[in-house]
C-alpha cells in the first residue's frame, strides 16, 4: 500500500513512492540520498534533523512526508546555490562553529529561519531561535558567534 | 520504502497506517464515526509520531486534521472571550498579538513549551488530548477558566478544561470524538491570570507548572474568585480546589496566599520520578503557586492587594 507522493524539496519537485506513514526525514535521507540532514533521537529532543518548512523550522523526524506536499521543504543542501554558501555555512566555517558537524546543519537551518524573520537578531534571541538543537562538541559559545557574524554581514 | 530498523532500536509497525486528510470537520467527524477505535487523529504530530515511531501504537488510520480550516481559527468572541480552534499551533498562540494583549498567561504557556521546532507543529488541541499531567497549557487555561468544546458526528458537548483530564495520558475524549476548539471567557474586571513553569534546563517539561488567575472584589483588595491549575503535581493536570477555598472571599494578604499555597501542596498528589521526588515537587508547588499569585496580582489593573 505505498503512495506516490510529489514533495518540493530545495526548489525541485521530487516523486517518491513510500509509506502513507513514512516520515519525512526517512524520505530525505533514504529516497531522496539527501543525507545532509541527520538523525539522532527521532523524538524531537535533539534538532539534527530540522529542516525548513515554507520556511519554517521543524523536525523532520516527527512530520510524515505525506503531510508536506504542497509545502518547500529546504534541506541544508538548498542553502549553496550554484556552489556559493549561504553566510551562515561560511560563519560557522569561519568562526569554529563546527566541530563534528553533526549538529550543524539543524543548527544552520533553524538559524537561517531566525534571520529570514529577524535579520540583526540580539544574542538571546539567537540562543532562543537554537534551543531546540543540542550540540556535545562546541559548548555553543561559538556557534552563537558564528550565527551573530554571519547577521552582521 | 524498505522497511528497515533504524539504528536505535525503534521498529516501524508492519502495517503502514493508511493516511486520511479530510478538508471539512464533518468530514472529519465522518471519518472518526467509521473507523474510530482504529484510527488515530494526528494534529501536530509531535506527541503522536514519537508513539508511532516507537512502536506503541499503530492504527490501521492516521486522520489528519492540518487540512481542516475552520480548526485553525484564532479569534477575540464579541464579549471579549477567545476562541482558539484545535489546530491553532503554539507558535501562534505564543507571538499573537491579541492572546499576548489579552491572555498573557497563554501565551506565557504556549512559549515554554519544548523547543521552537515543536512549537512551530505542535498544537493546542494535541497538547490537550495528549493529556500528559506535566503539560503547561492546561495549567494556564484552568486558571482562565476555560472550556473545551467536543463534537462527534451530529452532536457537541462542552466541559470545564479541568474536567478533560481522567486519568494518566487519558482524556475524556471517545473514540468517534474530536476536540474542536477551546473557549476562553472574557476577562473579569480587576482581574489577573499568570502561568510559570519551574523546570532545570531551558527545554524540559515542568517540574512543576502553575496557573493563577484572580479577580478582586471592588474594594480593590478581597478575593471575589481564584482559579488555580497544576501541572506536575499529580497523575493528570488538577485545579487545586482547597487552595481556592483559602482564599475566596478573602482578603489577598501575603499571610493567606501562603497559606493557600501550603494547601495547594498538601492537596496535590505528585509523583517521584528521575527528575524529582514526590516531596520536592510539593514543595516547589508551594513555593509556585505564591510566585504565580504575585505575577497575576501585579496583572491586575487598578488593584492594590498583595
Ligand atoms: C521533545 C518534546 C518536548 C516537549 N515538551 C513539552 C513541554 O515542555 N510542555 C508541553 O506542554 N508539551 C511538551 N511537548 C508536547 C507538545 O506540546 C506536543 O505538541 C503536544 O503534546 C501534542 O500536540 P500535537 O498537535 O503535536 O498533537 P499530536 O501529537 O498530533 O496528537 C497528540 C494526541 O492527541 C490526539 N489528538 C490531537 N488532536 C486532537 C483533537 N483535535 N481531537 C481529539 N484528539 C486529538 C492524537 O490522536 C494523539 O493521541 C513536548 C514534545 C516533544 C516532542
Ligand atoms: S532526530 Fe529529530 S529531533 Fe532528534
Ligand atoms: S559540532 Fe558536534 S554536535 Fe555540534
Amino acid at each position: 500500500m505505498n503512495q506516490r507522493m510529489k514533495l518540493t524539496v530545495n526548489g525541485k519537485d521530487r516523486r517518491v513512492t513510500a509509506r502513507p506513514d513514512a516520515y519525512l526525514i526517512d524520505v530525505l535521507r533514504d529516497d531522496l540520498a539527501l543525507t545532509g540532514t541527520k538523525y539522532a533521537c527521532g523524538m524531537g529532543e535533539c534538532g539534527a534533523c530540522t529542516v525548513l518548512l515554507d520556511g519554517e523550522p521543524v523536525f523532520s523526524c516527527l512530520t510524515l512526508a505525506i503531510e508536506t506536499q504542497g509545502r518547500a521543504i529546504t534541506t541544508i543542501e538548498g542553502l549553496t546555490r550554484d556552489g556559493v554558501q549561504d553566510p551562515l555555512q561560511q560563519a560557522f566555517a569561519d568562526r569554529g562553529g563546527v566541530q563534528c558537524g553533526f549538529c550543524t546543519p539543524g543548527m544552520i537551518l533553524s538559524a537561517r529561519a531566525l534571520l529570514d524573520e529577524q535579520p540583526h537578531p540580539t544574542e538571546a534571541e539567537v540562543r532562543r531561535a537554537l534551543s531546540g538543537n543540542l550540540c556535545r562538541c562546541t559548548g555553543y559559545a561559538k556557534i552563537v558567534e558564528s550565527v551573530l557574524t554571519a547577521a552582521e554581514e | 520504502m524498505a522497511e528497515v530498523d533504524d539504528a536505535f532500536g525503534f521498529d516501524e509497525p508492519i502495517q503502514p497506517a493508511a493516511y486520511l486528510g479530510p478538508t471539512s470537520l464533518d468530514d472529519a467527524l465522518a471519518l472518526l464515526a467509521e473507523h474510530g477505535d482504529e484510527a488515530k487523529v494526528l494534529a501536530g504530530g509531535q506527541s503522536l509520531l514519537v508513539f508511532l515511531r516507537q512502536g506503541l501504537l499503530a492504527p490501521s488510520h492516521l486522520i489528519g486534521l492540518r487540512g481542516i480550516a475552520e480548526l485553525r481559527r484564532l479569534e477575540a468572541t464579541p464579549d471579549g472571550g477567545l476562541t482558539v480552534g484545535a489546530m491553532v499551533t503554539q507558535h501562534t498562540l505564543e507571538t499573537s498579538p491579541l492572546v499576548q494583549a489579552r491572555f498573557p498567561a497563554l501565551a506565557d504557556a504556549a512559549a515554554v513549551i519544548a523547543s521552537p521546532p515543536v512549537r512551530r507543529q505542535g498544537t493546542l488541541g494535541g497538547n490537550l488530548c495528549h493529556a500528559d499531567p506535566t503539560g503547561d497549557p492546561p495549567a494556564a487555561l484552568i486558571a482562565l477558566g476555560a472550556d473545551v468544546e467536543i463534537a462527534r458526528a451530529g452532536g457537541s458537548r462542552r466541559l470545564p478544561v479541568e474536567d478533560l483530564f481522567r486519568d494518566y495520558m487519558d482524556p475524556a475524549i471517545e473514540a468517534d470524538e474530536l476536540l474542536v476548539a477551546i473557549h476562553v471567557p472574557p476577562p473579569a474586571p480587576r482581574s489577573g491570570v499568570a502561568y510559570l513553569k519551574y523546570r532545570l534546563r531551558g527545554v524540559d517539561t515542568a517540574l512543576v507548572g502553575v496557573g493563577f488567575g484572580a479577580t478582586l472584589a471592588e474594594d480593590g483588595a478581597t478575593c471575589a474568585d481564584v482559579r488555580i491549575g497544576l501541572v506536575g503535581a499529580g497523575t493528570t493536570p488538577l485545579r487545586a480546589t482547597e487552595a481556592e477555598a483559602v482564599l475566596r472571599g478573602a482578603p489577598l494578604t501575603d499571610e493567606r496566599l501562603a497559606a493557600a499555597a501550603r494547601a495547594a501542596a498538601h492537596e496535590c498528589a505528585p509523583l517521584s520520578d528521575t527528575e524529582a521526588s514526590e516531596w520536592y515537587r510539593r514543595e516547589m508547588v508551594e513555593v509556585f503557586v505564591r510566585r504565580a499569585a504575585q505575577v497575576a496580582l501585579r496583572r491586575i489593573d487598578g488593584g492594590n492587594a498583595a
